[in-house]
């Protein structure tokens, strides 16, 4: 059996990782970044809460360093607590500290505002409610006066260099007790620097929130492909143009014209932000265009159930008029085992089926039950 | 109706003696002009704005202080008069101008040979070139084909053109310059206080006017010799808070939408015909591009102008045509502002007379009543003048005008952007763009930045704005929210839409103004949800896509605030009017 998985994000990873545990081979194909790599750990979203984490699943969350406890509170970077499901592990967990004295590490950084941070987690509901004191700490960690202004990534790689570690157990160590640390999203992005550090110091040490394009999504990153590549995933750095499915096998095109066979697909190449699959169509009136998707071979993208067709203009969609929540909910018709509507073995999973807005949690239980259903494939 | 004035009345009906000489309805551009104006001639003046300095057509133009080369072929008198008052501009805020080359290509049409238009273009300009000294103009050249494609080789293949001058500015900067002024010498200047009624005595005069501060709903009398209505397309809806007719201060506002790409696309402003014959541009202004522009009768609520999906197809069609490589551009906002153009029946918008009025409302039974119709942002000052040349005489004294003589805040000496570098650490374009908006004020902002290096920090990368800059609009230039800052900042109106910064802005106006972090929180998420209404009319489906995920993120890291309800709702000044 022979699994083709396109995108590598949540969703790619869940699909690869479940038809691997069912016995097919698979291969991944992937191009651009997408919102796994942009916005991991921001968008954990609601969707594993309450929900009995199947071994898979703790296998997948350990593999990408990902805390499923449905009972998480974090911190973020623009000040608000909040629960948490499904987020990277680096984040601080708040949950088993109320009542306690947090360290708010306070680092000259352009992008960090430590003080109003302070001020604002201490006003929140849960600090107040908890009492829970958040304890603003000035450390001196900056190696240079240019990194005030380095981006948060290669912030945290300065992190990671040899004596670094060692260095930083003893800054802590030397400050007046804390409960815990809560850092800014610095910590490490291969290394996994919040557990060594927790080691050390003996008391959680961890992170807030990571901004779009931050650490979050580079650790992702370096933890998928250390994963596909431990489950022996063949991967194809290559962006896809066209589906061609049949009854005996489906293919997939790729630009520059290899074309990929195997018996089942999954398509989790997230919404249309990825890069694999667009939307045609744009405000020139050069080119009449509705919606219309980027890979050929593919039955119509529904929104709520409803067909989207091209609209009376020529012009495309008037997003002004008709709503962008629309778009959140744009994906393709599948059946109840995932299956793509009109395209035999076709499955999807994560944001292309858009069922509700986006969220990591969703991407992984989707992704995990359509690599299963392909890998399970009968005809 | 008599027009000769009648004694003014010193008290008002109770007997007490009146607060102050004018009161100013408006904080556009003429209003802060006047207020300005009035206060240097010795007056005492008070000015009310509904929501804030520069929220209507004067943060919403075009941005330019043009010589008005349109009137030169039927009346070169105002042409004139628009050169002269663009270099007296120029004279009083040169950190606010920036020079706009024009470029004006040539094709071939049906019937007409492309030579005859060119050599009509370059007698035209060859006449405006005699006023471009006024305004520190260069003249223009005319261009042969291969010269247009060397200066924007994004165009398609012309028949040559011609370049002009103009200049542009940041007309919200250009309101706070003026409205600060006043305020250093003693105005007093009300912003988000709406004007509920125009007192009148009971021989109709008007003595003041009641209002209610909209953020605290605290509601007061102010009473005045003189009150001006100065609210642009709100006039009518003004004059009838006085009693009068709406009528009597007639307007027949034009909408006008202009859309804005992230970055500088091309050196010169590209003057183009849209489909209807009209004149549009694409021009680089500040440290972006902007498409417009429309002109539309608009029937809808002044308070909330946007533009709609249709206005901004109309732009790009007509903007592609001449410039292909514009449909890749990356939109990232609109602005949606309504001229306060002269009443006219029967004739299409572009037609309608850009000349302004002042309407003594004595001939509507109101003496001390004035109204300010029309007018355009490069005539504020004159505009200005007249009202307060109009306002000495009825008074019968204040000084000679010197607006046009004496420097606005930050105009009065030059600032190196390099000793900001130096001195406060900056990065170059963080200390150019600081100068531009605030020149030789900027050096109070590094001040803070020197007492506090924390306030040094860039809060919006984008534009950029630091943390010192905020808290300085917050402190000395009437900013109360995250909106007001953006206007005085351009903070959140790059390319992330506010998506990287809003939030730590609302913090920091919330701990500037006293009001809790979860306060802040929330004005950052209106300020969000306007700017994402804004940018939805103009950004295609691939980017809606891209956009709801970063929006999901935000509501991710904002949590319940980003629930809260939105604008309309929360103000509490209800069923204002």
């Amino acid at each position: 059996m022979k699994v083709l998985v396109l995108g590598a994000g949540f969703a790619g990873v869940a699909a690869a990782l479940a038809a691997r545990r069912a016995g097919a081979s698979v291969s991944v194909v992937h191009a651009a970044a997408g919102a796994s790599s942009l916005y991991a750990g921001s968008v954990d979203g609601p969707a594993l809460s309450g929900l009995e984490p199947s071994a898979l699943l703790k296998e997948l969350a350990v593999g990408l360093g990902l805390r499923l406890s449905p009972h998480a509170v974090v911190a973020t970077r623009e000040g608000v607590i909040r629960s948490s499901h499904g987020a990277d592990a680096a984040l601080l967990d708040l949950a088993p500290l109320t009542g306690k004295r947090i360290a708010l590490v306070d680092v000259p950084r352009d992008d960090w505002d430590a003080p109003l941070l302070a001020r604002s987690f201490a006003d929140s509901d849960w600090a107040r409610s908890t009492g829970t004191r958040f304890q603003l700490t000035p450390l001196d960690l900056l190696e240079k006066s240019s990194q005030r202004r380095v981006s948060p990534f290669d912030f945290a790689s300065s992190f990671e260099r040899a004596e670094r570690p060692a260095w930083l157990v003893q800054v802590l160590k030397h400050q007046p007790a804390a409960d815990a640390w809560l850092f800014g999203p610095w910590l490490g992005v291969k290394r996994d620097l919040p557990t060594e550090l927790s080691a050390a110091v003996g008391v959680p040490v961890g992170e807030v929130t990571s901004p779009p394009g931050g650490v979050t999504g580079a650790r992702f990153e370096a933890r998928r492909d250390a994963l596909l590549a431990a489950l022996e995933v063949d991967v194809v750095v290559a962006r896809a143009t066209g589906v061609r499915s049949g009854p005996a096998n489906v293919t997939l095109a790729l630009e520059g014209g290899r074309e990929l066979t195997a018996d089942a697909l999954v398509l989790a190449a997230g919404g249309f932000v990825s890069g694999a699959v667009r939307l045609a169509g744009a405000l020139s009136g050069a080119e009449p265009a509705g919606f219309e998707l980027g890979l050929t071979g593919l039955p119509p993208v529904q929104t709520r159930g409803e067909p989207v067709r091209p609209v009376s203009s020529l012009f495309g969609v008037d997003l002004s008029a008709r709503g962008r929540q629309l778009l959140e909910h744009v994906g393709l018709p599948v059946s109840a085992r995932g299956e793509v509507l009109g395209a035999t073995r076709v499955f999807a999973a994560g944001d292309l089926l858009a069922p509700e807005p986006p969220c990591v949690g969703h991407a992984l239980v989707s992704g995990l039950a359509a690599g299963a259903a392909a890998a399970n494939f009968s005809g | 109706m008599p027009r000769s004035a009648s004694p003014l009345l010193e008290r008002d009906p109770r007997g007490l003696e009146l607060e102050r000489d004018v009161i100013v309805i408006g904080g556009g551009v003429n209003g802060v002009g006047v207020l300005r104006d009035a206060t240097l001639r010795g007056f005492t003046v008070s000015l009310f704005e509904r929501n804030d300095l520069a929220f209507g057509a004067s943060g919403n133009s075009s941005g330019m202080i043009h010589g008005g080369p349109r009137y030169l072929s039927y009346d070169p008198d105002v042409t004139y008069s628009s050169c002269l008052d663009s270099g007296h501009i120029q004279r009083v805020a040169p950190h606010l101008l920036f020079r706009i080359p024009f470029l004006m290509p040539v094709f071939e049409a049906a019937g007409v040979k492309a030579s005859a238009t060119l050599a009509a273009y370059d007698g035209f300009f060859t006449l405006y070139d005699k006023y471009q000294p006024l305004k520190a103009g260069k003249p223009h050249a005319r261009l042969s084909k291969s010269d247009v494609q060397t200066l924007e080789p994004g165009l398609v293949p012309s028949q040559g053109g011609v370049s002009f001058d103009e200049w542009g500015i940041d007309g919200a900067r250009l309101c706070v310059a003026n409205a600060r002024d006043a305020l250093e010498r003693g105005a007093e200047v009300r912003v988000h206080t709406t004007v509920l009624e125009v007192l009148r005595r009971e021989d109709g005069s008007a003595y003041g006017v009641r209002y209610r501060d909209r953020k605290t709903g605290e509601v007061g009398v102010r009473t005045a010799r003189l009150v001006v209505n100065a609210t642009g397309a709100w006039a009518p809806l003004t004059a009838s808070l006085g009693g009068l007719k709406p009528e009597a201060a007639r307007l027949r506002p034009g909408k006008g939408i202009h859309v804005f790409l992230d970055r500088r696309v091309t050196n010169y402003a590209i003057a183009t015909k849209a489909i209807d014959g009209r004149q549009v541009f694409l021009m680089p202004w500040q440290n972006m591009s902007v498409l417009g522009t429309t002109d539309d009768d608009y029937y809808g609520d002044l308070d909330d102008v946007l533009a709609t999906g249709d206005e901004v197809r109309y732009l790009f069609q007509a903007v592609e045509r001449v410039f292909p490589s514009i449909r890749e551009a990356r939109a990232i906002g609109t602005w949606g502002g309504v001229r306060p153009t002269l009443w006219g029946w029967g004739m299409n918008e572009d037609r309608l007379s850009r000349e302004h009025e002042i309407l003594d409302h004595t001939q509507d039974g109101a003496p001390g009543l004035y109204s300010m119709v029309g007018g355009k942002l490069a005539s504020y000052r004159l505009f200005s003048e007249e009202m307060t040349d109009v306002i000495a005489q009825r008074l019968g004294r204040g000084g000679p005008c010197q607006s046009h003589t004496l420097a606005l805040p930050g105009g009065d000496e030059a600032v190196d952007p390099m000793q900001l570098v130096i001195a406060g650490g900056m990065e170059a374009v963080t200390a150019t763009r600081l100068e531009y908006r605030h020149g030789s004020r900027s050096l109070r902002i590094l001040e803070r930045m020197q007492r506090d290096p924390r306030e040094a920090a860039v809060a919006c990368v984008c534009e950029p704005v630091t943390v010192a800059e905020i808290r300085y609009v917050v402190d000395q230039e009437l900013a109360t929210s995250v909106e007001d800052v953006s206007r005085r900042t351009r903070l959140g109106l790059g390319a992330c839409g506010g998506m990287r910064c809003a939030a730590r802005c609302g913090r920091i106006v919330a701990d500037a103004t006293g009001q809790s972090p979860a306060q802040g929180l929330a004005m950052a998420m209106r300020f969000l949800r306007k700017s994402a209404r804004r940018r939805s009319a103009a950004i295609g489906p691939a980017q809606a896509r891209s956009e709801a995920l970063a929006l999901a993120s935000l509501r991710a890291e904002l949590g319940a605030v980003a629930d809260a309800p939105d604008e309309a709702s929360s103000d509490p000044s209800g069923d204002d009017t």
